[in-house]
């Protein structure tokens, strides 16, 4: 639906999750209202290590609060890049649409991010 | 308002509308589009900065002249990412621009600043505004930094889609700002024809009138009729950023990107895990140094220049009452603030030079883990670190924090930092307690003990202060820039003007208030000492000598305890007054003091200030808000004495609480 936000996404060769896929039975039961996540192996992107790159495909919750995030161009199609971590889980740099943001580490935990050209 | 504009200058443009009142601009962007810098290369010194009625949000409003000298009034309003009401600050920004506030006129006009080597997270906010069909102009700021990223901007094809005038801008070298005095000239300014198809779960009503979409709060729909605005918002923000993906394509040029731009190169360093807390520190321990030594020449100069105003008008006045008045009461209370100015100009100054460069938004990365350990936002650091120089300048650097609840926190915590104005006291009775050698140890202690109290305090705050409308900490880490001096500049005197004015009236009144209760009834025949005995505030010290005396103190204690509500450094001035020491060098003043301190016997025998009394009136200096400026100006940032008055019984109570703590369990303990 939002082509034009992936195409201008650079695609790097470096995958992966800190964690590995999470398949936690409690988040899936979780996402299953939202098809477009339901029974897909996922990440946050709390989980990606500094230089991955995702494309945002929801949010855990439905927290008004994480408004802020989709206002400030998190929608889901959008691709996100980690910069860099602060050490002991501290804030996280993305790259989102050209700028850069400093995120705490749980808000990035509500982000689910689909890896680039991994499952499609 | 025609009283502001020079005579002759403010003919309105043929065809306006026949009212008096110039033509009204609302100016709006987001946060670090360059909205500011804009305003003030627009109206220069023609600004007048207050406070919105009843919310601490900052007013700023200014007069500009069209290209052919008409006037104008600019309201430079927040800067937000939406109109979407998250905050009191982007509260005032949507009811101003739908006209919904009294104290504000409706704009006639918005200028809307978007930042265009970021359009596709700026359109946003402009699609929004020009979908409000208000005339509107928009400004493509920083046109230079987006050709350095190699985008190229089309602003035609974007005034065509949006059907309102679009100029290219660099704000900071006024280039393009000819071009925006002529459109702001124009009678004919279209109101934007561009509209966002909303989805279909959108209500008819809302949909019919755009503004509606930000009047409706998520789970309070406006009708009971209406389905939760919830259910629906999420899908319009996605569909509103798809076509601002459309309008970016069609208006954009994207060409090769460089791998590494010069901010990502310098970040690398500032950022790293190591280097980067090591550069927080140095530039800490540099802004340490500043306020602290830098500040100590141009304060002693101001001291002298008050005592020697104080020597002048008292040679000029007759002895007396009056005479007293204006030396020891008016001039002194209004040195005691002014002295405050030089730290103030440099704190300010450091804070808008790192917040100007893009550094400060770095320094809040960093420590955005430490601080949210105790629930505060990492903007808060700087304003918390410049608290141990002086509370006043560091609450008013809170204003750094957009997130509300934070920044309440952070000022209702900042004064437990151990300012220098508590050094003077720590000295004085530190070597009374402590012998040779460890008093250094001993007053890092009390630095900790302060420390400890903030964290513990901001801690508690943060759990109790409205959990609910905590929004994520989303801090944008804009690119470097070079300093915009004059806005730094204009930004500082700001600051100071409002210190000088506000603060300054209160401490003022105070000083005088504080000199009537120290100085009447008179009694001319006694000495100094026994006239503060008889005086109100004698009779008071020993009024409130019960209730302090279960924490070790005397009335004369109270006396000075109760002068350092004015200020802490008072205590000593106060005390020497007590204990009758002509005040010759400050140095050997303290010294006999400290003297005297240590002969003062109870009428039991027992020593006055025993190491326990001691350790008991240092720990209630740690924790108690004696500081009227700080009173002051809590009062104006937070809008409201209820905050103050709060901050001010709670900190003062846990002051007693610790004081008594100290002294009862050291006395069950067997010290004294």
């Amino acid at each position: 639906m939002d082509a034009g936000a992936e195409m201008r996404q650079p695609r790097t060769a470096i995958f992966g999750c800190q964690k590995g896929f999470l398949v936690s039975n409690y988040v899936l039961m979780r996402l299953n209202r939202n098809s477009a996540l339901a029974g897909v192996g996922f990440c946050t992107v709390s989980d990606l290590s500094p230089g991955c790159e995702g494309v945002i495909s929801g949010f855990l919750n439905r927290d008004v609060a994480l408004r802020r995030f989709r206002e400030m161009g998190l929608v889901e199609g959008t691709g996100v890049r980690v910069v860099r971590k602060a050490p002991f889980r501290g804030a996280i740099e993305i790259a989102v649409r050209g700028a850069r943001l400093s995120i705490r580490n749980e808000a990035a935990s509500q982000i689910a991010v689909r890896l680039v050209g991994e499952l499609e | 308002m025609t009283g502001r504009s020079p005579s002759g200058r403010g003919q309105k443009p043929a065809g306006d509308k026949a009212s008096d009142a110039p033509r009204t601009f609302a100016l709006v962007g987001n946060p670090n589009s360059g909205k500011t810098t804009l305003f003030n290369s627009l109206t220069g010194l023609r600004q007048k900065v207050g406070n919105y009625p009843g919310v601490t949000v900052e007013r700023k409003e200014g007069v500009c002249y069209g290209q052919h000298g008409e006037t104008y009034r600019i309201i430079d309003l927040p800067g937000s990412y939406s109109l979407h009401v998250h905050s009191p600050d982007e509260e005032v920004l949507r009811d101003v621009l739908l006209g919904r506030r009294s104290d504000t006129p409706a704009p006639d006009a918005v200028i809307c600043v978007a930042d265009a080597s970021n359009l596709d997270r700026h359109l946003y906010l402009v699609s929004q505004v020009v979908e409000l069909g208000l005339p509107t102009i928009v400004v493509l700021n920083m046109m230079d930094i987006a050709e350095s990223r190699e985008i190229a901007v089309d602003a035609k094809a974007l005034a065509e889609e949006l059907g309102v005038p679009v100029i290219p801008m660099q704000a900071n070298t006024r280039e393009g700002l000819v071009e925006l005095r002529l459109a702001m000239s124009r009678t004919d300014l279209p109101a934007g024809k561009h509209r966002v198809a909303l989805p279909g779960s959108v209500p008819a009503e809302i949909a019919m009138d755009r503004s509606q979409l930000y009047l409706c709060e998520c789970g309070k729909p406006l009708q009971k009729d209406l389905i939760d605005p919830a259910a629906w918002q999420d899908e319009v923000i996605a569909t509103r950023y798809a076509e601002v993906d459309r309008l970016c394509a069609t208006a954009t040029r994207h060409g090769e990107r460089p791998r590494l731009s010069t901010t990502d190169r310098i970040d690398r360093w500032l950022l790293h895990p190591f280097f980067g807390p090591a550069g927080v520190c140095l530039v800490l321990g540099l802004l340490f140094y500043l306020v602290f030594a830098a500040a100590e020449g141009p304060m002693h100069a101001i001291e002298g220049l008050f005592t020697w105003l104080a020597n002048l008008v008292g040679g000029i006045l007759p002895a007396g009452d009056f005479h007293d008045l204006v030396t020891d009461g008016i001039i002194a209370g209004v040195g005691g603030v002014l002295v405050f100015l030089p730290q103030i100009f440099i704190l300010f100054f450091i804070i808008g030079l790192m917040e100007d460069t893009g550094y400060l938004s770095r320094v809040a990365f960093i420590m955005d883990r430490i601080m949210g350990m105790v629930g505060l936002n990492g903007r808060a650091f700087i304003p918390l670190l410049s608290s141990y120089a002086c509370a006043v300048p560091a609450i008013m650097g809170a204003r750094t924090i957009d997130n509300p609840r934070d920044r309440l926190v952070t000022i209702l915590v900042a004064p437990w930092a151990s300012c220098s104005a508590r050094l003077p006291v720590y000295l004085l009775l530190l070597p009374l307690l402590v012998p040779g050698k460890h008093q250094f140890l001993a007053l890092a202690g009390l630095y900790g003990l302060g420390t400890a109290g903030l964290m513990l305090f901001a801690w508690i705050f943060s759990r109790f202060l409205g959990r609910g409308n905590a929004m994520p900490a989303v801090i944008e880490l804009p690119g470097y820039k070079r300093p915009d001096w004059h806005s730094i500049l204009l930004q500082v005197w700001h600051r100071v003007r409002l210190f000088i004015r506000r603060a300054g009236t209160v401490i003022l009144a105070v000083s005088i208030l504080l000199w009537v209760v120290q100085t009447y009834p008179k009694a001319p025949q006694l000495e100094k000492a026994a006239q503060l005995e008889q005086s109100y505030a004698g009779r008071l010290g020993k009024t409130i000598e019960p209730v302090i005396a279960p924490l070790g103190f005397d009335w004369k204690i109270g006396i000075g305890l109760l002068a350092s509500f004015a200020a802490r450094e008072v205590f000593v001035s106060s005390m020497s007054i007590s204990y009758s020491i002509q005040e010759e060098d400050e140095d050997i003043g303290l010294r006999k003091l400290r003297e005297k301190f240590s002969e003062a016997r109870r009428p039991d025998g027992t020593a006055v200030f025993s190491p326990l009394v001691c350790l008991s009136l240092l720990v209630f200096y740690v924790f108690a808000l004696q500081c009227v400026s700080t009173v002051a100006v809590v009062r104006r940032e937070t809008n409201s004495w209820r905050w103050a008055g709060f901050q001010f019984f709670w900190m003062t109570g846990s002051a007693y609480l610790a004081s008594l703590l100290v002294f009862q369990i050291g006395r069950w303990l067997g010290f004294s």
